[in-house]
């Protein structure tokens, strides 16, 4: 498995989770990582605004522009290409979860 | 007037990391509206707006740092930055050869097609010929620096090297009745030494410059 699904694929696959239900803001989708994973998650804003750029740019993700408080603000909202990512990454991150369950504590604790 | 400050700092230190354009107005509209949504929001939780700020930008971070951040996630998404010691002796050689090729091909086409022409005329296009495939390469060359992690800094000693060592690319017009050996100057033990002492310079300083990369690889993105 190529190493960026299974570490810098995190917060691509987070992001494209929370995207598909409801169109988000940056702002939006930083707090809601961070409160729904209770602050296991805490991506820094410096690495996650790169990473929505990117998944505009490679279609999986429409934008949509307003002006809010008399600043830019921008809506990022999945499209089918982005849907069809997401259930890539589903699908990878589902083996390495799988993976990692057979590595239960008995078996640790057999092997030590 | 805070705000303005903690973005000014942002936009340099983008600069600094070579993020131009609509990829850093993008990015300083995101983490202004970032900023003031934080602020609204602890402004409604009763704080005042000068603490609020202050609580913000901290929450936010350095913009130094949070451009740094954004740096290496930019950086990852290239071939050039994933793999940066590969790439960098890759197109360290591809510029060499390129410029090299042209100068040879230059010279070689002067020499067979317009040896009608003056001495001094000859000269100048000889120099020209010398001059532009290297700029056109430094060029190209500074374009894909910019997906480089601390890229900037490997041209501007590209550039110095190559401009201070005289006759680097191996002309050498310093009389008229030589025109017809300036593209003969070239002999192979010198070629070939100024090539490994050029190449072997820039390889190492790149690799000075993005060693231990690869590692942090996989923790910046929870830093």
């Amino acid at each position: 498995m190529k190493k960026e699904l299974f570490i810098d694929g995190v917060p691509e696959l987070l992001l494209l989770r929370l995207l598909a239900q409801n169109e988000m803001y940056g702002y939006e989708l930083v707090a809601k990582i961070h409160s729904i994973s209770d602050g296991a998650f805490s991506f820094g804003e410096g690495c996650i605004y790169p990473i929505l750029h990117r998944l505009v740019g490679d279609r999986c993700l429409s934008i949509r522009k307003e002006t809010v408080s008399g600043r830019p603000r921008r809506y990022y909202r999945l499209t089918a290409k982005g849907n069809k990512r997401l259930s890539q990454l589903e699908d990878s991150w589902s083996k390495v979860s799988a993976g990692i369950s057979k590595f239960g504590k008995d078996i640790i604790h057999a092997t030590a | 007037m805070q705000q303005r400050e903690f973005l000014g700092r942002a936009r340099k230190a983008l600069i600094k990391h070579g993020i131009i354009g609509s990829r850093a107005k993008a990015l300083l509209e995101e983490w202004n509206d970032h900023l003031q949504s934080e602020m609204e929001k602890l402004v409604a939780g009763g704080q005042d707006r000068e603490s609020s700020y202050q609580d913000a930008c901290k929450a936010l971070g350095e913009p130094e740092s949070l451009v740094d951040s954004a740096a290496k996630q930019l950086a990852m998404e290239s071939w050039q930055g994933r793999n940066p010691v590969l790439s960098s002796g890759i197109l360290s050689l591809v510029v060499f050869l390129l410029g090299i090729f042209a100068m040879v091909a230059g010279g070689t086409l002067l020499k067979t097609s317009f040896d009608h022409l003056s001495t001094e005329m000859l000269k100048h296009l000889a120099t020209f010929i010398g001059t532009l495939p290297w700029l056109l390469c430094l060029g190209w060359l500074a374009y894909h620096a910019r997906k480089m992690p601390l890229g900037w800094k490997g041209l501007w000693f590209v550039t110095t090297f190559t401009a201070i060592i005289p006759g680097f690319l191996g002309f050498a017009c310093d009389s008229p009745s030589k025109t017809m050996s300036i593209f003969m100057a070239f002999p192979p033990s010198d070629f070939i030494l100024k090539f490994i002492i050029t190449f072997g310079i820039s390889f190492f300083f790149w690799w000075y410059q993005t060693r231990g990369k690869k590692l942090e690889d996989g923790n910046h993105l929870y830093s």
